[in-house]
């Protein structure tokens, strides 16, 4: 049976992740953005009212003040509000393309309770580690909402 | 003090500054590090995610307990560890060393328990083999070490 998922490939600060393309993201190209210049998240999407914040990470995934990024990927779309992860490139890759197995990171969870790769896409001799969504969005929104904009 | 029972087939894993001893039952294979995938927001002492026969392993350092931070170079090893007991079948790890291990049959006579006292963190006990100083890991203590009591799915 053909496997009709998709993976999202993203490619921020040198490294390159997968993501499953799962039903609450959504991604937002750089001009429908803007730049935050005064707290730890990079940019930000006014949506009726409320401030989506977008975060750039660096190599140590600790928030940059901004990156050559190109498009904002938001998490948890109808929770309230999502949260984004700004990347330099992302690409849409066929699960069937992709050989995926479980992985179990070793250490304490950097968020409470979640681990945020619980698996990995392996190649002959090549890994990319399988970001969680919720993980994802966990441990951005655990960067701290001051976006500088008093909302 | 001498090791009572029998003789058991174990490996010494050149690791830091002394060797850990474990049942060569515990090992599922000895394989070089061709490219290892930084785990961001991990541990200083998990090096990375390495594929082994394509499955993704988590390779540690566990030498930095007790001595200095390991380097990779080209005799360094992982060695590839089944699932520690009440693990998921998936769950291999590595541990690096610094040189292919050696094959030993140990028998009680053989191995003396040093006088260090319970010794370093995640060594059960400390050991001489063959004037060599070694460490026998302690399984329940790399059991919370490694796994997050409430993120890990094995439990």
């Amino acid at each position: 049976m053909t496997d009709l998922r998709h993976y999202l490939e993203l490619r921020f600060a040198g490294q390159t992740f997968l993501m499953p393309n799962v039903s609450d993201i959504s991604v937002e190209p750089r001009e429908n953005m803007q730049i935050e210049r005064t707290g730890r998240a990079a940019a930000l999407r006014m949506v009726q009212g409320d401030s989506w914040l977008a975060y750039a990470l660096g190599p140590d995934w600790l928030p940059l003040p901004g990156s050559d990024w190109t498009r904002a990927v938001f998490l948890g779309i109808g929770a309230s509000p999502p949260v984004g992860l700004l990347v330099d490139d992302l690409k849409l890759l066929p699960a069937g393309t992709l050989r995926i197995e479980p992985f179990t990171p070793l250490g304490p969870a950097p968020v409470p309770g979640r681990h945020l790769f619980p698996a990995a896409a392996v190649g002959r001799g090549t890994l990319t580690l399988v970001m969680a969504p919720e993980g994802l969005a966990a441990y951005l929104r655990s960067l701290g909402g001051d976006h500088g904009l008093g909302g | 003090m001498a090791l009572a029972d029998d003789r058991i087939h174990a490996l010494l894993l050149p690791v830091s500054d002394r060797y850990l001893l474990v049942p060569s039952a515990l090992v599922a294979e000895i394989t070089v590090v061709n490219a290892l995938t930084p785990v961001p927001l991990s541990p200083p002492w998990l090096l990375g995610a390495m594929a082994w026969r394509s499955r993704p392993v988590a390779l540690c350092d566990l030498g930095r307990f007790w001595g200095p931070a390991a380097t990779m170079g080209p005799k360094s090893r992982a060695v590839v560890f089944y699932p520690l007991p009440g693990r998921l079948p998936t769950e291999f790890f590595a541990v690096l060393t610094n040189a292919e291990p050696q094959s030993r049959t140990i028998e009680a006579p053989s191995v003396l328990l040093t006088d260090e006292d319970a010794v370093h963190p995640h060594l059960a006990v400390s050991l001489d083999i063959d004037e060599r100083r070694a460490g026998i890991p302690d399984i329940a203590s790399l059991k919370e070490l490694f796994y997050d009591a409430i993120a890990a799915p094995g439990g």
